[in-house]
């Protein structure tokens, strides 16, 4: 037993290791997501004058779908089929979900919380309370990079994934939205929402959901 | 034919269902009353209109009262019967009312021999009320009013929704009906990825098109209820959006389906998707809608399906229409079906 659990760890750090390799080395991420939250701003900016707790967070959440979108599904696409192939003679592909997932979740952290700092740079800081604003961006990257796993996978399989991706996403991510943005407004100062632990854990059984959806049905996707 | 005895059993119900549901009657009603404000201690002229009434028929049986809670209410002095579809009721309102406060509102109770009894909630408000206890005389006690038991087969008569209460046999049965056929659908996409049989995801792929029509049947039949009740063709209520979004995965499943062109891993992927967004179905449309309010009934403080809403008439049309209208989803998709299969067997072979 000791011996599974230990090739189950090594396997998927082993995988981690690899995508984040590859994504150091091409490094792009980090630009492209700059950019892209300094566009959204911008253009704001430029039509209401001043940014608003409630449309900040709409901004937020908006920028932060977009680039986990682009993200997770680059995670896939950027390596070629027969490279699968070879992971895949090596490795169970639960081990992959879940490796992918790892990955995912801690890129989207990371991204979260950059993008936190940008905006907080360039259009201020309307949180009150910091904590819960954190844990909404961490149940939302868990969430989040589930969903888009799972999807991405899907996507991969077409000539216009990245097309695909957006049509395939969307619906299915919007349950875990409304919970995100609903979390996110109890962190504003004047907030009505005091239920917080119903929208968690509504939250968390969508996550697992998501997660035993995922870990049953990505070996079929990976044999095609 | 094979199947020819739930085909006929389909056609049967779904008669029944169209004809019943749009023949049999609303029950009597009062539509309005005029003026809706009095003031407390003045004689004054209700005018009422009825809904499908024969007051005439009824002429001297007919008694009315204004209720003011469950304990108290006080009788009409004259009733004048102008025409089959409206009286004018002669009121003589007490000074002083055996509750605090200056305004209340009444409800107008009518009952007659030819309708049996009708309550119009909130009829009249009376203003300038004094409080007084013990109570004058007029006021009476509510339990000793008798009320006369309705006659015949007739749609409860609700006051916003009137006529359109017949679109129930025709919106809700939809959302069964869409739900039953998603879930047979998801059922075969998963043989599919087991034993790999081309034909369980023609019939996934076949489900998913009738089942996809009766989301959009339901939202449009929805959106006319909407219009009537609510103000407006969309109303943001989140049974609509979520309706909307359910909407939208199958549609995306199509979408999947034709930008793969190997038919293999098509069938496979688009299987696996399938599964993915039936189970997604499960807090888009039974969890999210209970943590909002909704205008939808059930939720929000509105009335569940059931009560007054749904009575035991209607009860003897709506289920028939669920089971008739679903028999009807999973008759389209066998239709379909057969045609996607011919299709295979042209292009690969039996």
């Amino acid at each position: 037993m000791k011996f599974h659990t230990l090739t189950l760890l090594s396997h998927i750090l082993a995988y981690i290791r690899k995508d984040l390799l590859l994504e150091l080395r091409r490094g792009y991420a980090l630009g492209g997501l700059t950019v892209f939250v300094l566009c959204i701003v911008f253009i704001i900016y430029l039509s209401f004058g001043e940014i608003e707790g409630r449309l900040w967070i709409t901004l937020y959440w908006i920028a932060f779908l977009f680039i986990s979108i682009h993200t997770v599904l680059k995670g896939f696409a950027l390596e070629n089929n027969n490279r699968y192939l070879y992971y895949y003679s090596l490795l169970r592909p639960e081990y992959i979900f879940l490796a992918k997932w790892i990955y995912n979740t801690c890129m989207l952290v990371a991204l979260g919380m950059l993008m936190y700092a940008i905006l907080s740079l360039v259009a201020g800081n309307p949180i009150d309370d910091q904590g819960i604003f954190l844990l909404t961006v961490i149940a939302g990257a868990v969430g989040i990079s589930l969903c888009f796993t799972f999807v991405s996978a899907i996507a991969v399989k077409s000539d216009q994934s990245a097309t695909l991706m957006t049509i395939l996403s969307f619906p299915l991510i919007i349950p875990v939205l409304l919970h995100l943005i609903r979390l996110s407004r109890a962190s504003l100062p004047d907030t009505m929402i005091t239920d917080i632990a119903t929208s968690l854990i509504t939250l968390g059984s969508i996550d697992l959901l998501l997660a035993g959806l995922g870990l049953l049905l990505f070996p079929y996707l990976w044999r095609s | 034919m094979k199947g020819i005895w739930w085909k006929s059993l389909t056609v049967c119900i779904l008669l029944y269902v169209i004809l019943a549901g749009f023949l049999v009657p609303l029950r009597p009603g009062i539509s309005d009353v005029s003026p809706g404000r009095v003031v407390a201690g003045e004689a004054v002229v209700l005018k009422v209109e009825g809904y499908n009434t024969f007051f005439t028929r009824a002429k001297d049986s007919i008694h009315a009262w204004l209720k003011l809670n469950d304990e108290y209410a006080f009788p009409a002095k004259h009733i004048i019967v102008s025409h089959d579809a409206s009286i004018d009721v002669q009121f003589e309102i007490p000074d002083t009312f055996p509750l605090r406060g200056t305004v209340h509102p009444m409800s107008l109770i009518l009952t007659d021999d030819t309708h049996g009894s009708f309550v119009l909630p909130n009829a009249v408000f009376v203003r300038d009320c004094q409080y007084f206890d013990p109570p004058d005389g007029i006021w009476e006690n509510v339990t000793l009013i008798d009320l006369q038991k309705v006659k015949g087969f007739y749609f409860p008569y609700r006051n916003i929704l009137h006529e359109t209460i017949r679109n129930a046999y025709f919106h809700i049965p939809m959302w069964f009906g869409m739900i039953i056929i998603f879930i047979a659908s998801a059922w075969c996409s998963l043989r599919y990825i087991r034993k790999g049989n081309a034909e369980e995801d023609l019939k996934a792929l076949a489900l998913n098109s009738t089942g996809t029509l009766f989301g959009v049947l339901g939202l449009l039949t929805g959106m006319l209820w909407s219009k009537f009740t609510w103000g407006s063709f969309w109303s943001w209520d989140v049974k609509q959006n979520t309706a909307a979004i359910a909407v939208l995965i199958y549609l995306a499943y199509f979408v999947l389906r034709n930008s793969l062109p190997d038919p293999d891993r098509r069938a496979r992927v688009a299987a696996v998707y399938n599964i993915f967004g039936c189970a997604m179905l499960i807090p888009l449309l039974f969890v999210i809608p209970r943590l909002t309010d909704s205008l939808h009934p059930g939720s929000g403080g509105n009335p569940a399906l059931g009560g007054e809403d749904l009575d035991n008439t209607m009860r003897t049309i709506f289920y028939p229409a669920v089971i008739g209208w679903t028999l009807l989803g999973v008759w389209i998709s066998e239709l379909r079906y057969r045609l996607l299969r011919l299709h295979w067997w042209i292009i690969f072979g039996k």
